[in-house]
């Protein structure tokens, strides 16, 4: 099967650069001869020819030249096919309404044949990698016209969002604005969302920075990289890599391996309910390894988080964990004990747990762990985002940059705010379910045989 | 008689090729056997190989060699198992998968029994069928259908239960038993609790009988029986490989090739023949490693001992039994009712062993429904022939109400999920509506009130 990555925006772009450029370094060192083989046709394809180029599987979308043309000088520039860029001059302003009505209409028909094209090569495609940010215009903007295009012309692939949300302290004033707007589209149109924080990737950038320094050596992955290394480039890592450890039981072979249509079907009990948090361990390929106990304790642990929210003192609906490279199923049936009965787990399923097993590490690894978890925890961070939306919206405050863009109402606004109000109360509603217990209402009886 | 193999989804698949591998382990140790023993020996183990080899595989020659190719059907959702499988096949030498042999589908079920069951089960038939039908044709007198899937999944259990269905229709008359892999309790799939109650619904109509293995039990038994640490998914499918062979192997005495009955017949006939209770529990003994496999020499009474003892206690291990539930204590707790049990002794002395020798053990008055007759409680197969170079081993296989309980829970679980309405929405997708989940539901409890009012 294979894959799509969507990367909008300069977040999406600057992200998506990273992750192409991990995959083929790690698909370099997995397969020796560099044979084009199944794994690696999940995200690229062999353009027919002379010399049989990769290419990757990816639509870039920016309404600046910046990041996407820096990519096309860079390294990367031969991976990427020209009817795959979908670029325009003068950016959005950081304003959510000019990137979803204004340019998501004016570029519809280009997204949609590059798409097109992009799915008529695939032999059967499974998802769609969407990659963009929320804070600002494009990304939110005209990523989540994309995600809606996505919805209505391939209903049945998969749409898997990566979506950076800012920080309490981000410098662009109307971020809550676009934010709240973009997030009903994600509701509403996406299967699974993994919603990242800048100031948590920051957190463990430094960290891994701090303790790259006192380690004795790194990997060559991470030497090599740091050659060229831009700012942020240490952070968008992060992210790619959590791509990479996502999509690893799908592109090679494990005793339990995990499709992706599977991280939908485990983790999803409701449909509105698909924010998955996530958390890896180790924190990058370029620390030491860990040993199994230690791996799954970091990856429970606040620090390890890509989101800013605790997780293990709210409410689990289900849990995922991805194993990479060599474990034994003795250790994780231990860890998963150990910590099944350590955390919440809803009561209608206390053991709400999908494990995936996938026999390849990363690069320069010799294993590797993800956790997804659907947890209330991202109830109290959209209670936050409310509240910055609030602050903005009482006073009127720049509204008037929304209303003026053509196709844009007001009440959308409203109904924004509403569609999060709504989730907010969602989760809350499970959490107070659980706290009350026993003494809530009884559950439903069983069937009963008359005899 | 043959047996053909279906084996579906990803755990299917290993687990099929285990069994394979366990067969032709055990046809192996056979030709070390006859190698140093008289005649006698070599008539019966001449006579065992023979079925064993007709049974399982279509022998052909080709030039010199002689090529065995598996009765088997392999199926799933994606390609990557079945290919891993069939080159393990081949690569061992001796034996292979048939060509053309596999229906793989582009796209694997996620997980989700409605899609296995609606969309990859239709899709997949025509292709499989006419596979199927080319393995019944090619054996000469069909016994039935062996198929292998495991309950957590979307394929095994969807599309399992899908083709176990078509092929109950397809053919009425050839027996029909699954090998149905339980998952730990302690979650490997969300749903998984769904997957399990969906499929044995549908299967305890669909099939003769069902072969419980739970995953549980087996890590358990593997761990204290192998005395490892660290117990894998291989280990697991090694012993559910070995313990389907030593029930499904040659097992009547000197008896010539064509007087060997069916042996999935055998199975189907003795232990469940009312159509409500199918639910088999497996337990065999010994189980080694290769290195202590030498040294476990046992004496029949002590096999038979602890294999009551384990039937009474509902263990799946004889070590840790608790040795002070006897017949009446167990009876009075109406735990472990027990419909029928099927016995086979192979090994050195069985052909000379008396039925009072294993009816004092195993015949247990107050567990069995005072209805049943006598003759119909315990039925025995024996051959002298040694199974995979262990020089006593036996196995019984009980109808009884073990996995009662097991179902039990499942469906506990599976129903405070559908109270909360949670992942419905992920089978309604596929077209698996409440009304289908309440029905499935409904069978379910019957199975489980069935065994308790035994």
């Amino acid at each position: 099967t294979q894959s799509i990555v969507v990367q909008v925006g300069q977040c999406g772009n600057q992200i998506g650069s990273r992750f192409w450029d991990l995959a083929l370094r790690e698909h370099a060192s997995v397969s020796r001869r560099g044979d084009f083989d199944d794994s690696l046709g999940t995200f690229f394809r062999q353009q027919p020819g002379e010399g049989q180029a990769l290419k990757a599987r990816a639509v870039l979308v920016d309404m600046e030249e910046g990041v996407v043309g820096e990519l096309l000088k860079g390294r990367l520039r031969g991976v990427f096919d020209h009817s795959a860029l979908i670029t325009d001059v003068s950016g959005s302003g950081n304003n959510w309404a000019v990137g979803h009505c204004e340019y998501g209409l004016r570029h519809r028909e280009a997204l949609s044949e590059s798409i097109r094209r992009c799915a008529e090569q695939c032999d059967c495609l499974q998802c769609f990698f969407l990659l963009h940010s929320m804070g600002g215009g494009t990304g939110s903007g005209l990523g989540t016209a994309i995600l809606q295009l996505l919805r209505d012309q391939y209903p049945e692939v998969y749409r898997f969002v990566t979506a950076v949300y800012p920080s309490e302290d981000d410098d662009v004033i109307t971020s809550p604005y676009n934010s709240v707007l973009a997030m009903r589209c994600l509701t509403d149109y996406a299967d699974c969302v993994m919603p990242i924080d800048n100031a948590c990737l920051a957190g463990i950038a430094q960290r891994v920075q701090d303790s790259g320094r006192t380690a004795a050596g790194s990997s060559a992955a991470a030497g090599a990289a740091a050659k060229d290394a831009k700012p942020f480039d240490a952070m968008n890592s992060i992210v790619a890599n959590l791509l990479l450890n996502l999509t690893a039981s799908a592109r090679f072979s494990g005793t339990l391996n995990v499709d992706l249509n599977e991280i939908s079907m485990n983790l999803v009990p409701f449909p509105r309910l698909h924010y998955l948090l996530a958390a890896q361990s180790p924190l990058s390929p370029a620390l030491p390894p860990r040993r199994p106990d230690q791996a799954f304790n970091e990856s429970f642990g606040k620090e390890a988080q890509l989101f800013s929210a605790e997780p293990r003192s709210h409410l689990y609906l289900a849990c995922a964990l991805l194993l990479r490279g060599r474990i034994d199923l003795s250790d994780v049936r231990r860890c998963v004990d150990r910590l099944g009965n350590r955390l919440a787990f809803a009561d209608w399923n206390p053991d709400c747990w999908k494990i995936g097993h996938c026999a390849v590490p990363p690069a320069g690894q010799q294993f590797a762990l993800l956790s997804l978890a659907n947890n209330t925890a991202i109830g109290a961070s959209l209670h936050l985002l409310g509240d910055r939306f609030s602050r903005l919206y009482k006073r009127r405050a720049h509204l008037h940059h929304y209303t003026q863009v053509d196709g844009f109402e007001a009440a959308t606004f409203d109904s924004a705010f509403a569609s999060l109000n709504d989730l907010r109360e969602d989760y809350a509603a499970l959490e107070r379910r659980h706290a009350a217990g026993a003494s809530a209402e009884p559950p439903l009886p069983r069937l009963k045989i008359a005899s | 008689m043959s047996i053909v193999t279906l084996q579906l989804g990803q755990c299917g698949n290993q687990v099929g090729h285990a069994f394979f591998s366990s067969i032709i382990e055990d046809l192996a140790s056979g030709d070390c056997r006859r190698a140093t023993s008289g005649r006698a020996v070599t008539e019966t183990d001449d006579a065992y190989s023979e079925v064993s080899r007709n049974r399982f595989f279509h022998c052909t020659e080709a030039g010199q060699q002689q090529a065995m190719r598996a009765r088997a059907v392999l199926c799933d959702a994606e390609e990557k198992v079945v290919a891993m499988v069939t080159e393990d096949a081949a690569k061992s030498g001796c034996w292979a998968y048939a060509n053309n042999a596999k229906v793989c589908l582009k796209r694997g079920s996620g997980n989700n029994w409605a899609q296995g069951y609606r969309h990859h089960g239709p899709k997949c038939w025509p292709n499989l069928s006419e596979i199927v039908r080319r393995q019944a044709e090619a054996s000469d007198r069909l016994d039935g259908f062996l198929a292998l899937m495991s309950l957590a999944g979307g394929t095994g259990s969807g599309l399992g239960t899908f083709v176990c269905e078509q092929v109950r229709d397809e053919y009425p008359q050839a027996n029909l038993i699954s090998g149905l892999v339980w998952p730990h309790s302690r979650g490997e799939v969300s749903v998984q609790a769904y997957n399990s109650v969906l499929t044995t619904a549908h299967l305890t109509a669909a099939c003769d009988a069902l072969l419980l293995f739970e995953n549980d039990r087996l890590q358990d038994a593997c761990e204290r029986r192998l005395g490892l640490a660290r117990v894998d998914v291989g280990h697991l499918n090694a012993m559910i490989g070995h313990q389907l062979g030593a029930i499904l192997q040659p097992a009547c005495g000197v008896q010539s090739a064509a007087a060997q009955g069916p042996a999935l017949g055998g199975i189907a006939a003795s232990l469940c023949p009312h159509p409500d209770l199918r639910l088999l529990q497996l337990r065999c003994l010994p189980y080694a490693s290769e290195r202590a496999k030498e040294f476990s020499g046992f004496a029949w009474p002590g096999l038979l001992r602890h294999l009551r003892q384990m039937l009474l206690a509902g263990a799946a291990v004889e070590e840790g039994l608790d040795w002070r539930q006897d017949a009446a204590l167990t009876a009075a707790s109406g735990r472990q009712r027990c419909f029928a049990s099927r016995l086979w002794l192979r090994g050195l002395g069985a052909d000379s062993l008396c039925p009072a020798d294993w009816e004092q053990h195993l015949l247990l008055p107050e567990l069995h429904p005072a209805w049943l007759p006598q003759s119909d409680r315990l039925t025995v197969c024996r051959t002298g022939r040694p199974y995979r170079g262990y020089e006593r081993a036996c196995a019984l296989v009980s109808n009884c109400a073990t996995g009662a309980d097991t179902l039990d829970r499942s469906i506990a679980r599976a129903w405070s999920m559908f109270a909360a309405k949670a992942f419905v929405h992920q089978y309604a997708r596929f077209g698996l509506e409440e009304a289908a989940f309440l029905d499935c539901f409904a069978a379910a409890e019957q199975t489980v009130f069935n065994y308790r009012n035994l």
